[in-house]
């Protein structure tokens, strides 16, 4: 199978007050598809750094950062765009709803922008919110939902599209534990039946626990790279 | 459309302060639409009695009289203008001039003044002067021996209406020539200069002292029904005049003091009107780039969504949009309503001015009534949103300039 996700040699420097800061060192990863990994490690240790290279959100300082085919380094920022739109879905630990759209119209957002017809949006977000247990709160704004519910809308928001990846920053961090398990299962989940890939950020045991793979960072850094206690592979 | 709909609602996130900024760019409008519409009115006002008192707005006079004006240089058919003129659409009314200096005398003493030939029936019709008569009556075409005189020379020269004076010219010919009047009115128009040096003859009686024949005058005036008609009878009029000695001017050469008098007040007027919008614009420029600034993580979200930047810029543009087109439309509203209601009423400058306002030498009723076209009001408008979605531009470009893994870690 073609990985989804290849690191090679990857190095992120950065300034921090004047002082260079290296957040990755040398790292090298491939993530397949179907995956349900997470990234472990404490504050510091590059988690963030490597989602953001992975999203196109950032560049490397060094070496090579491949997302479905499609070297990162060389692609535009309208491209580095496109492939954020197409390719990939984002979970915040902040949720990051955009506070003036509704439930419906945050997860709508994606599919207005990839100019999906009106008919199709509507049934495929009305399903999705149902998924992700928000029938009947489609038309709140995000102020008006708990938490968890909001993470809930930032999911729906981030797999509409069906993209192939799914990357989530501590998408657990801002929820209580029973709300973070439910998440955790809704994506699992989603994961299984959807096929979609999954890459988690956290520092959370409990999100440990259920992931298939762990990949532990420490200094920018990949310790081991073994297999979680989670579910069996999708 | 998600973008339409995006930006409406983040123009009202901060309600007050979208308020604020929409009162501020309509109260601007608004006073601009006022202050200039009032302007208009008062040049309009001043223009329409400046012809109508003068030789109209396009004056038909030898070439070299604007140049030297001399009594010797006249219209040697005054009836031919009249006859071209009389095809010109937009035609009020035709008036033969004969402007020319002399020396009038009474018991009292003498003064020097301009002496004008008019036909009094139609100055009746169309001159201001006509109609400030305070003492006697105005004169009429039959008065063989009649004269106007201005109520301070009447004064100068202790004159009344039936009371006579003697009016010494040099005539065509280069001749001394005098001639006894008679006072038939005295007017008060509040300017000094026509009111102390200006005496009004019949046409027949300039002619017969100047020794000018019977169809000829020193001006052609053409009172039009609208000023916007100028240019075009000018245009016909010279095409009509070519290969002859005569001209067709427009009001602004025959009265250049009153032309630069205008062209000075409507240049400060501008400034001024300028200086609002400036300052205006540094409101709308604060609220759109506060209402940049406060949402960078939100803007950033979208950005790592997949939304472009110029979608993102296109966003704070249709906000931008959205502040102009409420201020100005509000603004439009609010002055042109304000401005609609002094043009049917007018505006009573009276406690400011008293009765007798006099611009350039120019008596002007002091109840002013605004002049609001539809060009105005789209100029104004057209540039009032131009500016803020010019304003716009600055807040769009940095929208988004964003560094998206800075502002994504930040909590």
């Amino acid at each position: 199978m073609k990985a989804l996700i290849t690191l090679e040699q990857v190095v992120k420097e950065y300034r921090d007050n004047g002082v260079p800061v290296r957040a990755l060192d040398g790292i090298d990863l491939t993530i397949e598809p179907g995956e349900f990994t997470v990234v472990a490690g404490p504050s510091g240790s590059g988690k963030s750094t490597l989602l953001n290279l992975i999203g196109g959100l950032d560049q490397p300082t060094r070496g090579r950062v491949s997302v479905a085919g499609m070297d990162t380094s060389v692609l535009s920022n309208i491209e580095l765009s496109r492939m954020r739109l197409y390719k990939i879905g984002f979970v915040f630990q902040a949720y990051n709803l955009i506070p003036v759209l509704t439930a419906y119209e945050n997860a709508e957002y994606i599919l207005m922008l990839q100019g999906t017809p009106a008919q199709k949006r509507r049934e495929r977000i009305m399903s999705l919110l149902s998924t992700v247990g928000l029938k009947g709160l489609e038309n709140r704004f995000p102020r008006e939902l708990s938490g968890g519910q909001q993470q809930r809308v930032a999911i729906a928001r981030a797999i509409a599209s069906e993209p192939q990846l799914v990357l989530a920053d501590e998408p657990t961090a801002n929820v209580d534990s029973k709300t973070s398990a439910s998440l955790l299962d809704l994506m699992m989940e989603l994961n299984r039946d959807k096929g979609v890939t999954f890459l988690f950020s956290t520092h959370d045991p409990a999100v440990m626990e259920r992931a298939r793979r762990i990949i532990r960072l420490r200094d920018g850094r990949i310790v081991p790279d073994g297999d979680g206690p989670g579910d069996s592979p999708a | 459309m998600l973008i339409v709909k995006l930006s409406w609602r983040s123009l009202w996130r901060n309600r007050r302060r979208t308020i604020i900024t929409i009162s501020s760019i309509a109260l601007g409008t608004a006073l601009a639409l006022f202050l200039i519409s009032m302007a208009e009115g008062m040049y309009n006002k001043l223009i329409n009695e400046a012809v109508r008192m003068n030789a109209g707005h396009v004056t038909v006079e030898r070439r070299e009289y604007a140049r030297a004006p001399s009594i010797d240089l006249v219209v040697p058919s005054v009836s031919r203008i009249e006859t071209i003129a009389a095809n010109i659409p937009g035609l009020e009314t035709v008036k033969a001039l004969i402007i020319g200096q002399a020396m009038v005398s009474s018991a009292s003493g003498s003064s020097g003044v301009g002496l004008a030939g008019v036909d009094p029936g139609i100055e009746k019709s169309v001159s201001p002067l006509a109609r400030t008569v305070i003492r006697g009556r105005y004169i009429s075409f039959a008065d063989e021996r009649g004269v106007m005189i201005g109520t301070s020379l009447a004064e100068r020269l202790k004159l009344e209406p039936g009371m006579k004076l003697v009016v010494t010219v040099n005539d065509t010919h280069g001749e001394l020539a005098n001639e006894m009047l008679r006072v038939t009115g005295i007017f008060a128009t509040g300017m000094e200069e026509a009111d102390g040096f200006l005496v009004q003859v019949p046409l027949k009686v300039a002619r017969r002292i100047f020794r000018i024949g019977p169809d000829e005058a020193t001006q052609v005036g053409l009172v039009l029904s609208s000023p916007d008609k100028q240019e075009q009878v000018l245009e016909e009029l010279n095409a009509l005049l070519k290969g002859t000695d005569l001209a067709a001017l427009p009001w602004q050469e025959v009265m250049p003091d009153l032309a630069g008098f205008m062209a000075v007040d409507k240049g400060s007027n501008y400034v001024f009107q300028g200086i609002i919008i400036f300052l205006l614009s540094f409101t709308i420029l604060n609220t759109i780039l506060m209402s940049v600034l406060e949402r960078t993580r939100e803007f950033a979200t979208l950005l790592a969504l997949g939304t472009s930047a110029f979608l993102l810029r296109l966003q704070v543009i249709i906000e931008t949009v959205f502040l102009g087109l409420l201020g100005c439309a509000l603004g439009l509203g609010l002055g042109g309503a304000v401005s609609w209601y002094y043009q049917v009423h007018g505006l009573d400058l009276r406690a400011l001015f008293g009765d007798n306002l006099t611009i350039t030498g120019i008596a002007v009723d002091p109840v002013i009534h605004n002049y609001v076209g539809v060009n105005l009001v789209l100029w104004l408008g057209g540039l009032v949103f131009g500016l803020t979605l010019l304003i716009g531009l600055y807040p769009a470009f940095k929208s988004a300039r964003i560094s998206l893994p800075d502002v994504l870690r930040s909590r």
